[in-house]
């Protein structure tokens, strides 16, 4: 019986050896798909409808599932935030709003196709930037009967009024509001967006301008007295920004991934010092401000330092950078190559009378050959000169311009006299200005409600405006008290 | 045998009461840290005073407790004794304990410990070990649970390690020494007073960054200058002036 068994089962095992295998081996083409788009770049402004039609091939085209994958999208309260992929739609054809956050960068947008039958995806590689109106521009702050708000002017001149407002319409801005900031800090926070008043600021959404945070956030620890004036970073050579706030400089270690800004910058001697808000800078001094208080110009320690020190004394150059009794008015970058300019400007007053005085700073100087303390001389023949809002200086020439009432003077350094080079209509006064590439900016205001008027003002080669008109007027606002370019 | 199902069947359709409240026996055990793991145990609370200004003289470890069963409409005792072999802190010299109870209505409550800064901390660690007692209002004690780090619990005991004993950081000569300058017992605990870190790690989850620590040099320079104006220089254990480079 045993040997039947043992036979019976050599062969079932001969028999199986026998087994045709009816496996296809024929080779197939995959389905190999290919998404072409018109373009590989698209701009939309955000909340307005996007559309992107691919043409698909393939060996089946009806077997595929799509999305549409959009990255980074990040928090915009967290600037280190990596940012998640985010699936928009699933559709074949892109055809909706896009809600995307505004952005400076693009974002990348892939379009996926997966041959639901194999698994495989396919992609196709894209770029997506979604921009408002208020990413690039002019910030006005307009002071208002009851309150202070923000205005927005877009570079095709168009105007939107109280922006702020409408972002933020349980913050308002306090009466005391003073001072709008947008500046590029070259760190990992990006471009700052601020607004300073009395005890304290926020910083802006820069495509919304909502509140993002409190200005103290921006601060590993709080500041002592929190009183902000500006921010400045004012040569690449510094390691800052450098925020001057409540009469101490606190520095931003950009260069070294910071993101916060630190402590107070020690005193450079049992002195103390009480910075006015203005900084210069350059290739030797990274960074010069003046202590408003003991009227001496200092200096960032350089390299890492977070320690200011003062000059040394010296008596051969134009004057004693340790010693100028007077109130700073300004202090701003002028004559120069934009990126290393030789010549800043510091612009004093007496404390006694409204004399006002024009002292050079060379931040790449030294103390022999190349001074750091160039030029200094009396304000002559400039009317007035003491009441400007704001003094602008040309990189080209050496001219400075300020504005008195209804007035916009040129003074000529050289001839060390000013002359008027354009008058509005009386009444009509001139409460802000700013340059940017070769053209004023300046806000009027009449002392009537919708009495503020923005101008454009050109300049010539000369100094003078080009042509003696404005290229460009937009009315309709408050009283503009400060303006800033931002470059979303 | 027939009658046997019968009656089976009969019970499989008897309805089961289930009482809406649970009223459990009345413990209460400590909260144990389970990322304490690797800091002592888990059981075991560190503190220390190095990284507290020179005025505090004393401060207090809260130690987490839970009850089980039901709350009460009124606070109820909790017993807490000393185990004394298990113990080398000193009372009223390093420690004092106060009267505790679990507020009504709660389920969890926190007993302060009050630590004192004595002399002697500065050379020593102290070790603290509490048991909840059974008593009147907990009568019981919780069994063992197995926790986090793989061993048996009852969660009765909690030990609070403590010192006001400096240690040199290990990456003061090699890194720390840019930003503080040369080492001294004096400078660290300044430094510890300030910024309420008495520890700098360069290494590791935790690292600081070279932005943070600038800030730290920076706040601690300053707090140095306001110090030598208010009292004189702040001189070290060597006689030397304390500097913040």
């Amino acid at each position: 019986m045993k040997h039947i068994l043992n036979s019976l089962f050599l062969v079932i095992i001969l028999f199986t050896g026998c087994y045709k295998d009816k496996g296809n081996y024929d080779y197939q083409p995959i389905n190999d798909i290919t998404a072409t788009v018109v373009k590989d770049t698209f701009h939309v402004g955000q909340f307005d409808t996007l559309r992107i039609s691919p043409v698909i091939t393939g060996r089946d085209t009806n077997r595929l599932s799509f999305e549409w994958r959009v990255y980074p999208v990040t928090d915009p309260a967290n600037p280190l935030d990596p940012g998640r992929i985010e699936v928009i739609s699933r559709n074949r054809c892109f055809n909706q709003p896009i809600t995307l956050r505004p952005a400076t960068n693009y974002y990348n947008l892939d379009f996926v196709a997966k041959d639901t039958v194999t698994g495989v995806s396919y992609f196709k590689h894209l770029y997506l930037q979604v921009t408002t109106a208020f990413q690039t521009g002019w910030m006005l702050l307009e002071q208002k009967q009851s309150n202070v708000d923000i205005s927005f002017i877009s570079p095709d001149y168009i105007a939107y009024n109280s922006v702020y407002s409408a972002s933020n319409p349980t913050m308002p801005l306090p009466v005391t509001a003073r001072q709008i900031i947008s500046i590029s800090t070259q760190s990992l926070i990006g471009t700052l967006n601020m607004v300073y008043f009395d005890g304290g600021g926020y910083t802006l959404d820069n495509t919304s301008l909502q509140v993002l945070a409190d200005y103290t956030k921006l601060f590993y620890a709080s500041p002592a007295k929190v009183q902000p004036y500006n921010m400045i970073k004012p040569s690449f050579y510094s390691y800052g920004p450098y925020a001057l706030c409540g009469g101490k400089v606190y520095g931003l270690n950009g260069m070294f991934a910071s993101k916060l800004f630190g402590a107070a910058f020690t005193q450079p001697d049992s002195l103390g010092y009480t910075a006015a808000p203005f900084a210069a800078g350059g290739s030797s001094f990274g960074a010069i401000f003046f202590d408003q208080a003991h009227y001496r110009f200092m200096y960032d320690g350089g390299g890492t330092s977070t320690s200011l020190k003062v000059f040394p004394q010296n008596n051969t150059m134009a004057y004693d950078l340790n010693n100028v009794p007077k109130t700073m008015l300004t202090m701003k970058v002028g004559l120069g190559w934009e990126l290393l300019p030789t010549n800043w400007y510091a612009v004093f007053k007496n404390e006694s009378d409204d004399s006002c005085f024009l002292y050079t700073l060379n931040a790449n100087g030294d103390f022999n050959t190349f001074p750091v303390a160039a030029a200094q001389q009396p304000i002559l023949n400039s009317p007035d000169v003491h009441r400007s809002p704001d003094y602008l200086f040309s990189s080209t020439v050496k001219q400075m311009y300020y504005a008195a009432d209804n007035r916009l003077y040129v003074y000529d350094m050289a001839a060390n006299q000013s002359r008027v080079i354009y008058q509005f209509a009386n009444g009509e006064n001139i409460t802000a200005l700013k340059m940017m590439n070769g053209v004023i900016t300046l806000a009027t205001w009449n002392g009537q409600p919708g009495g503020g008027t923005v101008y454009y003002l050109p300049i010539a080669a000369t100094g003078d405006i080009s042509e003696n008109t404005y290229t460009q007027r937009v009315s309709g606002f408050e009283k503009i008290i400060a303006l800033t370019y931002k470059v979303g | 045998m027939k009658k046997l199902l019968v009656i089976l069947f009969l019970t499989a359709c008897s309805k089961d009461q289930i009482s809406e409240s649970w009223n459990g026996q009345q413990s209460v055990y400590f909260i144990y840290n389970t990322n304490a793991v690797y800091s002592g145990g888990i059981d075991s609370v560190s503190y220390t005073f190095v990284e507290k200004s020179s005025t505090v003289s004393q401060d207090t470890v809260w130690l987490p407790v839970h009850i089980t069963g039901n709350q009460s409409g009124r606070d109820r005792a909790i017993d807490l004794a000393v185990v004394a072999n298990k113990t080398t802190a000193i009372a009223d010299v390093h420690y004092r304990l106060l009267s505790y109870n679990m507020p009504k209505d709660s389920f969890t409550t926190r007993l302060g410990i009050v630590l004192l800064r004595d002399v002697s901390l500065r050379d020593t660690s102290v070790v603290l070990t509490l048991s909840l007692q059974p008593g009147k209002d907990f009568p019981v004690l919780m069994k063992d649970t197995l926790m986090a780090d793989g061993a048996y619990y009852n969660r009765s005991q909690a030990r609070i390690i403590f010192t006001d004993r400096l240690i040199k950081p290990g990456n003061w000569d090699s890194y720390l020494v840019i930003f503080f300058g040369a080492y001294s017992e004096t400078k660290l605990r300044f430094i510890a007073s300030v910024l309420g870190i008495a520890t700098f790690p360069s290494e590791g989850p935790n690292a600081l960054d070279y932005p943070t620590l600038q800030y730290y040099q920076n706040a601690v320079r300053n707090a140095l200058l306001a110090y030598n104006t208010e009292n004189g220089p702040l001189i070290d254990e060597n006689g030397n002036p304390v500097v913040i480079p």
